[in-house]
């Protein structure tokens, strides 16, 4: 069985907070224990965001087609998965969008003096060298015959050269071996199937960047070295070092947060009027902490958790009552202390005119704890909203949960935890009152259905460190790592996750919190590598 | 109930297009009712925020314009011409059954009202089984239509189609764009471009299903519904790149909006946006540029539509209905707000109606619609209020208003799988059951009161 610790340590980059690594004692195995579940053989579409990505990558060109394209479909909240399909109306759109994308690349194709003219070399070497980037994979011989031929018919029906190449890039950017990624592998003798080097090439680049391989990775994948769990780790930590990788982990932390879609969202004008405008700000603020503490502080649910710090220009530290801005202002005495208290995150998780303990409590349970919480139809129950109230406050108005049996049973629970919340209000601003009472953010509560201990908390920052303690440090951080894994790996199956959890598990104790280092574990194992067929 | 394509026939329709839509086209004749003298029309339409029961059930006599009825508009000859009141079923105890079983309710329960089944179903809705499965909408330029107002979202409460696989079907939101694809060229072309477009495109579309067909080749059966899926969506595109321009006369362009998306500034466009889709897709009911059709409408909240309501009629409306049952007298005031909601809707209803007789397609077309809930403050998906329009050519029994609710103070209701079986069978598809659950007794049946 090979040992991947070693290997790991000894391409590990300044990334990260790397430096943890050299306590390593354990080490993750790259092979996995016999039954393990394994990701299934599939293909996947691209997401929009991934497409644009693509597109970029391969013109050159500034592409803006994600929010011009249907929007994807969600699995577990989160955009990168196997349910997204090609639809007509899908279809329609990116294929209207990529013409005219074609034409303009097809007026800037690099080397242009070397070969602009139709004739049988010119035409196989642009349709070798364009289709190759675009499928991430050597042409088979019948493809470069059927694109040749393509261009043939455009220069026959009149098509100059920029009008053949346009015709040639509409092709390749509505290909299937463009849109999606292939991990449909080769058969082995074990009866799962192993991906080639182009798609482990393909897998590694979308996984960790959100965009197609670079040109070191496609020469590595060309000389076949993505077999070996080191060299496969090896890139995994030089494309981690990417600056443009942070955008894919602002994608993962803001869908992991359910904030990505705070621009959609309303608050009732006559209490909020400023939350339009400060919209664009608490969302900024998100994603630039986010690459702070993924950069500086280590990639971790601690430290995203209890960074102590905001990264807020002069409109959100205004918000906040801070007494600087910039990319790290104290939030000492602000009674924030990471993403939990940002604005974000609790007007996201509220309703339009008054904050939900429900929903705060829940995005704990559901997010932070892998807690599973039953929907009220799913036990008998029809909701009932609380009666408005201009007397009560908040909280005394959804004690009526705690006071009816049947809702008591997630709600004693739920509310416990996002009454923690209350000193923010619907649009994450600080309140200490609520219809004249004074806020009361203590509560008594067991994290967790199998928690024993009843725990005393006195507000979402003791909340929050109680989190980061033992005994839920662990549970917490699982539960992080469980939810990135079906984000980077595109897919929600139960049985694959345990695998997952497993492997990391092999890790040591004080490397398991690195979201990077966890992820480059995984790069490295058979995991990684390895498809089962479902269905034949 | 599903008609999953072989693998043969798949990889063969992936490669020869001609043959596999002159194959289509061969099923399509099998499957359509033979009595017909019309190709069959569907349209669905979902409203928000349920009902204000004690306004929305006709009264003795199947009176429908008693002071304060929210199904007035649908006998208001005066303003839409004429009644349609003749050709209304009123049904009351539909419940969307398998998405309870499973905590599918509330604000996602709008995925049951086509499909039959909870989040977790991989089958399609109505729409496109009988488009797509059955073929039934392969002889239009458009396969199906799926519009929407005020969000494009694809999350599980916000659509009412459903491609099989379980995916949901994205809705076309701008009236704009609409109408491009309906009434303007292929894919943006301009016109004086049109021959090229069509060259190339399918030049494109060639090279694209060959790739298709290679991909699928290599995929395991996993993976054949969203390869199918992306089959289907080359077809549609190949049907429009040689679809002649209708011979029936295009609408007007419509206007172009600065915003289209609740809470992102659409919110005071809605009605004339609203207004656009239903015009726009009853033109291509008319046109037979489309003989199924969905249609979406927005949630009102912020849209300032009424004076005498809040702002927020979500919360301040919906939410506060307190209705009337067997054991509480509830809050009129609470049902007269509720209504004005409902009464907008049906307005809306009554405008689709209008413009499918003016377009000479209302005799064929059957108008379904639902809401995601009966009780908008319980949130429940029980008893939702469900309403099929009918054209002659259906042979229902209209003009009537069928309680189904029974049992401890009516609460108990039919499954909308029943209703979905119904209409499945008078579009000539000869199925028993509908949707997915686990208790299969759902699923099964039909509504035998509709004729």
């Amino acid at each position: 069985m090979r040992r991947l610790g070693a290997l790991l340590l000894a391409v590990c980059p300044a990334v990260g907070g790397c430096g943890a690594f050299a306590a390593s004692t354990r080490r993750p195995t790259a092979e996995l224990p016999a039954g393990a579940a394994l990701l299934p053989a599939r293909t996947r579409r691209l997401t929009n965001w991934e497409l644009e990505r693509s597109l970029a990558a391969f013109t050159g060109l500034d592409v803006t087609i994600a929010q011009e394209l249907p929007p994807d479909v969600r699995q577990e909240g989160y955009t990168p998965n196997v349910a997204q399909d090609v639809s007509t109306a899908w279809a329609t759109r990116y294929s209207a969008l990529v013409q005219q994308l074609a034409v303009k690349a097809a007026a800037r194709l690099p080397g242009r003096e070397r070969c602009r003219d139709l004739g049988p070399d010119c035409r196989a070497r642009r349709v070798v060298e364009l289709g190759e980037f675009a499928f991430r994979r050597p042409l088979e011989a019948e493809e470069q015959r059927s694109l040749e031929a393509l261009v043939s018919e455009a220069a026959n029906a009149g098509e100059g050269f920029e009008g053949a190449m346009s015709e040639l890039l509409q092709t390749l950017f509505e290909s299937p071996s463009f849109i999606y990624v292939s991990e449909l592998g080769e058969a082995t003798a074990a009866g799962t199937r192993r991906l080639t080097n182009d798609e482990l090439a393909s897998e590694l680049s979308f996984m960790l960047t959100g965009a197609p391989p670079d040109a070191e990775l496609r020469a590595a994948a060309a000389q076949g070295a993505l077999d070996e769990p080191a060299a496969r780790a090896q890139q995994a930590w030089r494309l981690l070092g990417l600056s443009s990788t942070r955008y894919q982990f602002r994608h993962f932390a803001l869908q992991w947060l359910e904030v990505d879609r705070l621009l959609d969202t309303a608050k009732s004008s006559q209490l909020f009027p400023t939350y339009d405008a400060l919209k664009p700000y608490m969302l900024a603020e998100t994603e630039n902490y986010v690459d702070e503490v993924l950069v500086h502080r280590g990639a971790s649910v601690q430290a995203l958790l209890a960074g102590g710090f905001a990264s807020v220009g002069p409109e959100m530290a205004r918000f906040y009552g801070l007494k600087t801005y910039g990319p790290r202002a104290s939030l000492a005495g602000s009674g924030r202390l990471g993403v939990l208290q940002q604005a974000s995150f609790l007007a996201a998780h509220a309703h339009e005119d008054v904050t939900s303990p429900v929903k705060r409590g829940d995005f704990v349970m559901r997010k932070l704890l892998c807690e599973k919480v039953k929907r009220p139809a799913e036990i008998g129950l029809e909701v009932v909203m609380p009666p408005p109230s201009a007397t009560l406050s908040n909280r005394a108005r959804l004690s009526q949960h705690i006071a009816d049996p049947g809702c008591a049973s997630c709600h004693s629970t739920l509310d416990a935890i996002g009454f923690t919340f209350e000193s923010f209000d619907a649009a994450g601003a600080a309140q200490t009152s609520d219809h004249g009472h004074a806020i009361d953010t203590r509560t008594q509560v067991r994290l967790g259905q199998q928690a024993t201990e009843v725990q005393s908390l006195a507000s979402s920052e003791a909340l929050t460190r109680a989190l980061l303690e033992n005994p839920q440090i662990d549970k917490v951080s699982e539960c992080f790592a469980r939810h990135a894994f079906r984000y980077f790996s595109a897919q929600a199956d139960p049985r694959v996750e345990e695998t997952f959890v497993a492997l990391r598990a092999e890790l040591d104790e004080s490397e398991r919190d690195n979201l990077f280092r966890v992820l480059v574990a995984y790069v490295a194992s058979d995991l990684f590598v390895l498809r089962e067929v479902k269905g034949t | 109930m599903s008609r999953a394509l072989s693998r043969r026939r798949f990889l063969a329709a992936l490669g020869v297009s001609g043959a596999f839509l002159a194959h289509e086209t061969r099923g399509l004749a099998e499957a359509a009712p033979t009595k017909s003298v019309a190709p069959r029309r569907f349209i669905s339409v979902y409203t928000p925020h349920g009902r204000a029961h004690e306004l929305w059930q006709p009264r003795a006599d199947f009176d429908v314009t008693y002071e304060g009825s929210v199904l007035a508009p649908l006998a208001d000859a005066a303003r839409y011409g004429r009644s349609f009141r003749e050709q209304l079923l009123v049904l009351d105890g539909i419940d969307l059954s398998a998405g309870i079983e499973v905590g599918t309710t509330g604000h996602d329960g709008s995925r049951v009202i086509l499909t039959g089944s909870g989040a977790d179903g991989k089958n399609a809705s109505l729409d496109q089984f009988l488009a797509v499965e059955q073929a039934l909408g392969a002889d239009t330029p458009h396969t199906s239509l799926t519009l929407g107002v005020g969000s494009d979202s694809t999350e599980v409460g916000m659509n009412l189609s459903f491609s099989r696989g379980g995916t949901p079907v994205p809705k076309w939101i701008d009236p704009s764009r609409v109408f491009a694809e309906l009434f303007g060229n292929p894919l943006g072309a301009r016109q004086e471009e049109l021959d090229h477009a069509r060259r190339a495109g399918k030049s494109v579309l060639d090279r694209v299903r060959s790739d298709l067909s290679r991909l699928a080749r290599r995929a395991p059966q996993s993976e054949r519904t969203k390869l199918e899926q992306h089959a289907t969506a080359l077809r549609d595109i190949e049907k429009r790149l040689t679809h002649v321009a209708p011979s029936c006369q295009s609408p007007a362009p419509p206007p172009t909006f600065e915003r289209l998306k609740s809470f992102g500034g659409g919110e005071p466009y809605f009605d004339a946006i609203t207004d656009l889709q239903i015009d726009l897709s009853a033109r291509a009911i008319g046109c037979d540029l489309t003989r199924f059709a969905t249609l979406y409408f927005a949630d009102l909240t912020r849209s300032k539509l009424f004076a005498e309501l809040p702002e927020d009629v979500h919360q301040e409306v919906a939410h506060r209905y307190d209705g009337r049952d067997d054991v509480h007298r509830g809050t009129p005031e609470s049902w007269n707000k509720l209504a004005i909601q409902n009464r907008y809707s049906y307005g809306k209803l009554a405008r689709l109606l209008q413009r499918l007789h003016e377009a000479g397609a209302f005799d064929s077309t059957l108008v379904h619609v639902s809401s995601d809930m009966g009780d908008p403050a319980r949130h429940s998906s029980r008893h939702v209020p469900t309403l099929l329009v009918a054209g002659p050519d259906f042979g229902l029994k209209t003009g009537r208003y069928i309680d189904l609710r029974h049992g401890k103070n009516q609460q108990e209701g039919v499954p909308n799988n029943r209703l979905l079986v119904s209409i499945a069978n008078l579009f000539g598809a000869p199925i028993t059951r509908y949707g997915e659950s686990k208790n299969a007794s759902l699923l099964s049946g039909k509504l035998d009161v509709l004729t």
